[in-house]
């Protein structure tokens, strides 16, 4: 059996029946294993990235994950990858900047306290609306990674409020920068909101 | 009702400094406070990865 697959995996070789030739020809059916401790070392032939278990993998239309192990991966060479998907968590590194410090970035993150997310349509106080701004920072730990889905998670934390899970609209702000900021500024109420994206 | 959470599934768009802004607008929210100052739970925010 061995010399069956041997034999068809290196035909010219196996015509020759020598064995000491077959010793020195192992690498035509299993290529030595290459382990990888970064996306850099793997370049065959396309950008690949360096996946937990160690090995290399490579963008596969053949695979429903779209990405299996390189020919170098050893046991698992060429095999899909098929993980579940894993939910990373992030808290808000800013929340709420409102009235005029929500037309300067750097005022927002000054004004910004992270212990307060109010959404008013209409404040009975100032008269205007109150717009929550959340900011996160995800530094490199997306990395590499295939985004799916995401999802902004808030949680009522007031006895007064009104509760409605359906009455705010999400926009995502990009760049965050005073332009951004202003045409998000919503309009004298009655007049028609300026969205830059809705989500 | 406190501790009622308020969940928005959209699709994610990251940022060159790999940050992450949003804004929420109210359409017919009635002042609804979500973190409270001096405690409750803050915002977070969900990405599933593969």
């Amino acid at each position: 059996m061995e010399r069956q697959r041997w034999a068809t995996a290196c035909p010219a070789v196996a015509a020759l029946g020598i064995f000491a030739v077959s010793l020195a020809t192992v690498g035509c059916f299993e290529p030595a294993p290459f382990p990888c401790t970064s996306d850099d070392e793997c370049t065959l032939g396309r950008v690949g990235s360096c996946e937990p278990e160690g090995w290399c993998a490579y963008a596969s239309s053949d695979c429903e994950s779209g990405r299996k192990f390189g020919p170098y991966a050893g046991s698992e060479s060429d095999r899909c990858i098929e993980r579940s998907p894993e939910t990373l968590t992030f808290a808000a590194t800013l929340a709420v900047c409102v009235g005029d410090a929500s037309l300067d970035p750097a005022l927002c993150q000054q004004h910004a306290g992270p212990n307060r997310l109010d959404i008013d349509l209409l404040d009975s106080d100032t008269d205007e609306t109150n717009i929550a701004y959340v900011q996160f920072m995800l530094e490199d730990r997306i990395e590499g990674r295939e985004i799916e889905r995401a999802r902004l998670v808030l949680t009522v934390a007031s006895e007064d409020s009104a509760g409605s899970d359906s009455t705010g609209q999400l926009v995502a702000v990009a760049p965050f920068d005073a332009v951004s900021l202003t045409q998000i500024v919503p309009a004298v109420v009655g007049m028609p909101l300026v969205l830059i994206r809705v989500l | 009702m406190p501790g009622q959470e308020v969940v928005w599934e959209f699709a994610l768009d990251i940022g060159s400094d790999a940050s992450v802004f949003l804004a929420i607008l109210p359409q017919s929210v009635d002042n609804v406070q979500y973190w409270a100052a001096g405690g409750g739970t803050p915002p977070r925010l969900e990405i599933d990865v593969r």
